[in-house]
């Protein structure tokens, strides 16, 4: 089957088509939702949450961008939703951790294998962690990260910039980053 | 890995970082997303039980509906064993429009006629009537002259449980009847107890992968089932039932375990303390056992019944709940898991099919006697156990039933 077949197919709700498009783009959208989620297991309920919204929502995709770039904002979008319901969550939005940079910087485990750098992100508390990943990654504006978790602009320039310190220990911490480069940084 | 690494490009680090990382869900997550997305496949074989529920309901239907209309005086009349044929019809279409059937079968002695269509009629509208068809009827022996054969006869009147007929005989002669509806009397209800030795097997998956490889088919394995039930007749060829039943279940393991092995079973399953005195042997063999509660709901249908024997089908459904399991299993692989009873799921559904004869001993008493085949819709493990496991359960129903 082509891209076009695939496409078609999952629209008009054929179920081998939607296997074909769940196989091609789920692997990397789990990804995504891991860098938000608790836990993997939490991360496949984000991703199944979010397939579910794109194969009902994939009548309204027109082509006009990349198809993974279309199922990625619905997913990240799935993920905030799932994020926000957790009043836990809320809780951290509201929290500054600076305090807890350097309880963190002391616990922080050696990650020497693969995926270490989503893995760096996933230490974060999840405040941090969900701006970190709207900003820098999914390239969200502070002032959309704003609306999308209902804090200020100016909040989430400070997560931010709090998120990006805390990562950067760790990167440090693992190696990932040179200690030297950060500090000419 | 961070040569190039400077804070204006920390962002870009990140995502070029990040971009491709990608993580294999596991078949959980598509299992489920398609049952979401097509309801109408989820468990298939419900769909078939309940496709199989209403083919017998229909059929039964139709069945029935000649059961209901039987018109039958022959309790007024001197018994007769000797019911000879003495005329047959066939495409015989009476002449009246009120009653348009094909008369196939007339039996006709001193003490009474008895005539039989080969199809349901179809009446007029505009006659007053509530039969929707005359299946069988029978006659007074003064309704029809010696010496005559009956050649036909139409329903002209219903009201009620009061029908008149014309009948034709042979030699050109009519004649206007009045006979009156008796129903049947059945026995309602029917208490049954039975016991099923059964073999299971058992079909094991990992459900993160559909390699081939991954799969496993157990040896066979004893089991048992028995319990009581109430079967309701809802007509003359079919009947529900409910009641209570214990399955006992068990499995026989042989494993030959090494460290590799004990170090994936630890780590599946935190229960090293369990599986330590275990694994001091190189080889052993468990015997674990399960105990499960279940509520078989569910029908059965007369195929075909003669003087003292009943062939029968059935299908249930049972919700069941498994209250005592000495499963502690030790394995590492498809054939080596760590299994105990936290692992194990406690609500399941089961279904059944069986096909039995029923043999009429006396006292209204029947021996049950036919093969059964049970199936588990639900994984035996939780949804977090990486493990799937299907159970079908091949066994021979033995029973007693009393209608009451």
């Amino acid at each position: 089957m082509t891209e076009e077949e695939i496409l078609d197919g999952s629209k008009n709700n054929n179920a081998a088509a939607q296997e074909l498009l769940y196989q091609k783009y789920s692997p990397k959208m789990l990804g995504v939702c891991y860098r938000f989620a608790k836990s993997k297991m939490d991360a496949e309920d984000m991703l199944q949450e979010g397939f579910i919204k794109v194969f009902t929502q994939l009548n309204q995709y027109r082509n006009s961008g990349s198809l993974e770039g279309w199922i990625r904002r619905i997913i990240v979008n799935t993920c905030i939703n799932v994020l926000k319901k957790n009043k836990r969550f809320s809780d951290c939005l509201d929290i500054s951790f600076a305090e807890n940079l350097h309880s963190l910087e002391k616990n922080i485990p050696s990650i020497i294998q693969a995926k270490q750098i989503v893995e760096c992100i996933r230490l974060l508390p999840i405040g941090y962690r969900t701006v970190l990943n709207l900003y820098a990654i999914e390239g969200y504006s502070h002032k959309e990260i704003g609306a999308l978790l209902d804090i200020q602009e100016s909040s989430s320039r400070s997560q931010y910039f709090r998120a990006k310190a805390m990562l950067e220990i760790v990167l440090v911490k693992n190696g990932i980053l040179d200690q030297s480069k950060k500090e000419l940084a | 890995m961070m040569e190039d690494f400077s804070t204006d490009q920390f962002e870009t680090f990140l995502k070029l970082s990040t971009e491709n990382f990608k993580m294999r869900p596991s078949a959980r997550v598509w299992n489920s997303l398609f049952n979401k997305m097509h309801p109408g496949s989820k468990w298939p074989s419900i769909s078939t039980a309940i496709l199989f529920f209403f083919l017998f309901c229909f059929l039964s239907t139709n069945k029935n509906n000649h059961s209901k209309i039987i018109t039958d005086i022959s309790h007024q009349f001197p018994k007769n064993n000797d019911k000879k044929n003495i005329a047959s019809f066939t495409n015989h279409q009476t002449k009246k429009n009120n009653l348009k059937s094909d008369l196939v079968n007339v039996q006709q002695n001193p003490h009474f006629i008895k005539a039989s269509f080969s199809e349901d009629p179809i009446l007029d509208d505009n006659i007053e009537s509530n039969l929707i068809s005359t299946p069988e009827i029978c006659l007074t022996p003064h309704d029809i002259k010696k010496d005559t054969e009956l050649k036909a006869f139409e329903l002209i009147k219903n009201i009620g449980q009061h029908f008149t007929f014309l009948i034709h005989n042979n030699i050109n002669e009519t004649k206007e009847i009045n006979t009156v509806k008796i129903s049947e009397k059945r026995n309602q209800f029917t208490y049954q107890i039975y016991a099923t030795p059964s073999m299971d097997y058992r079909y094991s998956n990992q459900k993160n992968t559909k390699n081939a490889m991954d799969s496993n088919a157990s040896n066979l394995h004893l089991n048992f089932e028995a319990g009581g039930a109430i079967l309701m007749n809802v007509s003359k060829y079919i009947r529900i039932k409910a009641g209570m039943q214990l399955n006992f279940s068990q499995i026989k393991n042989d494993n030959t375990e090494s460290n590799n092995e004990k170090n994936i079973a630890a780590s599946l399953y935190n229960s090293v303390d369990l599986m330590n005195n275990k694994f001091n042997n190189t080889s052993n063999i468990f015997k674990n056992s399960t105990y499960q509660i279940s509520i078989p709901i569910g029908t059965e249908f007369e195929i075909m019944s003669s003087n003292k024997l009943k062939w029968f089908a059935g299908a249930t459904i049972q919700p069941s709940y498994l209250f005592v399991n000495n499963d502690h299993s030790v394995f590492t692989e498809l054939n080596n898991k760590v299994y105990q009873q936290s692992m194990m799921r406690e609500w399941n559904v089961n279904s059944s099919i069986e096909t039995f004869i029923n043999y009429d001993l006396k006292n209204n008493i029947e021996l049950n006697v036919g093969p059964q085949i049970r199936y588990q819709f639900l994984s035996t493990y939780k949804n977090a156990f990486q493990q799937s496991e299907r159970l079908y359960q091949f066994g021979l129903k033995i029973g007693i039933s009393k209608k009451l």
